[in-house]
């Protein structure tokens, strides 16, 4: 039976889901026009929230308008000043023609970076294994064969190097043909290769027992590029370094891809949490939602993207306990598990404890739990928690589920998942 | 009445002055509209777009918030006709599965959660209409008034809606 004060609850909780959008997004987004025509067909999981999200904290326009001015100023003169290139190499390396000549990559301003400069089919005879995006540049894997070996290569884009230009400019230059160009080594790679060679401080590591030998350029002013390789087995950190003349072959083959994108979109971020990452798996397994091994088919597999998410309220310097992370797990049908089967028992193997509760959420199979929410839509299974909570502190559930509700995958033929480009997968605020 | 804009209108405003104090109840509004985030975001988006274009004569207007409300409406009946997008179904394949029937945050999570699927099923029209009817609380002619149409057809749009949203929550139950 269905009550006037039923439906009024109902739309009520409509009205609280409304998007969140501040003044100046929205006069930004007139100003910019919709959206291009022509886009495929986006599905949309509709999901509701156990709980109406705490409303997010507005950005005083007055404030955002100075921040604006100030950005503008200190581009403008940047621009006026120039940005110092390091001694010895030229603002722009490579000569016209060659297609790592990227100016089509604008140079990173203070915020994120948008532009997601390489990726799949940057490389001939490559494919992207894996991919991160974060304030501070790019990086990405690829994965291919050469010299009878499983070759790896990393890239790394800095959208923020103004320490690179002191510590590359420090570096040997070699000329490699007609092309001149600067190439160091990288310290403090990560087993991965990439992601924490981003955040880490780039130095001239001869002494570093894995060191490979890395070729720089500078794409445009600002922003450098950085790529590397390793044969072997294929398992990152463990092979040796690929021979720089083939790097710099590779390096004069690459080419820029596209805009930043994410497989997913969410409409709904707290103010107070910023997008620290984008991390796509795009082979292989991906099995960090659920406990792969006591899943029925336990054949966990496709690929998936993650977003992390960070509480800028919180200095730096401390850690905050609420940093959310989304993952969507792309299945290929009946290989994901089937949450309408899996037991709580299951689901405790994992990393969060607590209590589970079995429920639907839009018509879609969910778990809630203490400190996250699965839900399983179709051939995606969606995951919003905190992993740095513990059991002594839950975090706010109702703000992981509205997150949760406000996730949407575009999906084009044949169910293939598209991208979305970075600047419309999440809300402008939490990019800046 | 649910939802009203906070302040009456000033016809000094400029079109900023007008977007910093109307858009979280357009946005608001469009979501009960068309009971998806994304699309309420663009419903706003695009008629704010076309109030840019025309205001000097919307501001001209005796009551220029109800002009607005009504665009809304078109907009988001308009913009479903043409529309791409699908949205997924909301009970999938996946098997029926009952809440814990010892949480009742659980049941009436789900219970709301019902109504709020049904609703979002619903026909745009239909949707509008008892959205309109019972969330705004507006009488069938103002009703008629905003959506375009005449009083009886209104009633239809009510009717079919509670009809639908009757049988699917009866089949829930069941």
């Amino acid at each position: 039976m269905t009550t006037r004060s039923e439906l009024r609850d109902a739309f009520a909780q409509l009205a609280e889901l409304a998007p969140r959008c501040s003044v100046t997004d929205m006069l930004a987004a007139l100003e910019s026009g919709p959206e291009p025509a022509g886009e495929p067909a986006l599905q949309v999981a509709v999901l509701a929230p156990v709980a109406p999200p705490a409303r997010p904290r507005r950005r005083p326009a007055r404030w955002l308008a100075v921040a604006a001015a100030a950005a503008v100023m200190v581009t403008a003169v940047a621009l006026i000043s120039g940005i110092p290139a390091h001694r010895g190499t030229p603002s722009n390396p490579w000569p016209a023609g060659y297609p790592n000549n990227a100016t089509t990559a604008p140079a990173s301003g203070p915020g994120y970076p948008t532009d997601y400069v390489y990726g799949e089919g940057s490389l001939p005879k490559y494919w992207e294994a894996a991919a991160s995006l974060r304030p501070s540049g790019q990086s990405v894997t690829l994965s291919g064969e050469a010299y009878g070996q499983v070759a790896t290569v990393f890239v790394f884009s800095f959208a923020r190097s103004s320490n690179l230009d002191t510590l590359i400019g420090a570096l040997p230059v070699v000329r490699v043909g007609s092309v001149t160009m600067a190439h160091g080594v990288f310290g403090g790679t990560s087993q991965t290769g990439s992601d924490a060679a981003l955040g880490a401080v780039v130095r001239p590591a001869t002494k570093t027992s894995r060191s490979r030998e890395t070729v720089f350029w500078q794409q445009v002013p600002g922003r450098w590029t950085a790529m590397s390789g390793e044969l072997g087995n294929g398992v990152p950190g463990t092979g040796t370094g690929m021979p720089l003349a083939e790097i710099t072959a590779m390096a004069a083959q690459l080419k820029p891809k596209k805009t930043a994108a994410s497989m997913i979109k969410i409409g709904y971020v707290p103010a107070y949490l910023q997008l620290q990452s984008v991390s796509d798996s795009t082979g292989g397994k991906y099995g960090d939602i659920v406990e792969r091994d006591n899943l029925p088919g336990n054949t966990l597999g496709g690929y998936g993207t993650l977003l992390s998410f960070v509480d800028r309220s919180v200095p730096a310097a401390q850690q905050s306990a609420f940093n959310p992370t989304v993952d969507v797990v792309f299945g290929y049908g009946s290989k994901l598990p089937d949450l309408a089967k899996v037991s709580v028992a299951q689901l405790r193997y994992r990393v969060w404890p607590g209590s589970w509760t079995r429920t639907q959420l839009g018509g879609h199979v969910a778990w809630i739990g203490a400190h996250g929410v699965l839900v399983q839509v179709g051939g995606q299974l969606l995951s919003v928690s905190t992993p740095g909570h513990s059991a002594g502190s839950p975090p706010p559930i109702s703000v992981l589920t509205a997150m949760a509700a406000s996730l949407s995958v575009k999906t084009g033929d044949h169910g293939a998942v598209l991208t979305v480009p970075l600047s419309r997968a999440v809300p402008a605020g939490a990019l800046s | 009445m649910v939802e009203r804009e906070s302040g009456a209108f000033d016809a000094s405003w400029s079109f900023v002055e007008y977007v910093e104090h109307r858009l979280d109840g357009l946005l608001r509004h469009a979501m009960t509209l068309t009971a998806d985030a994304h699309d309420a975001q663009d419903v706003v988006q695009a008629v704010l777009e076309r109030v840019l274009v025309r205001w000097e004569a919307i501001c001209g207007l005796q009551a220029p918030d109800g002009y607005v409300r009504r665009m809304l409406v078109n907009e988001s009946i308009s913009r479903h006709r043409r529309a791409a997008r699908v949205l997924l179904r909301a009970r999938s394949d996946e098997g029926d599965v009952e809440p814990d029937p010892q949480s009742d945050a659980a049941v009436a999570v789900t219970r709301r959660d019902e109504l709020v699927t049904g609703i979002r099923r619903l026909p745009p029209r239909q949707r509008v209409a008892i959205s309109l009817r019972y969330f705004h609380d507006l009488t069938d002619a103002q009703i008629a008034a905003e959506m375009g149409c005449t009083e009886s057809t209104v009633r239809g749009y009510v009717l079919r809606a509670l009809r639908t949203l009757r049988l699917e929550l009866d089949q829930e139950d069941r």
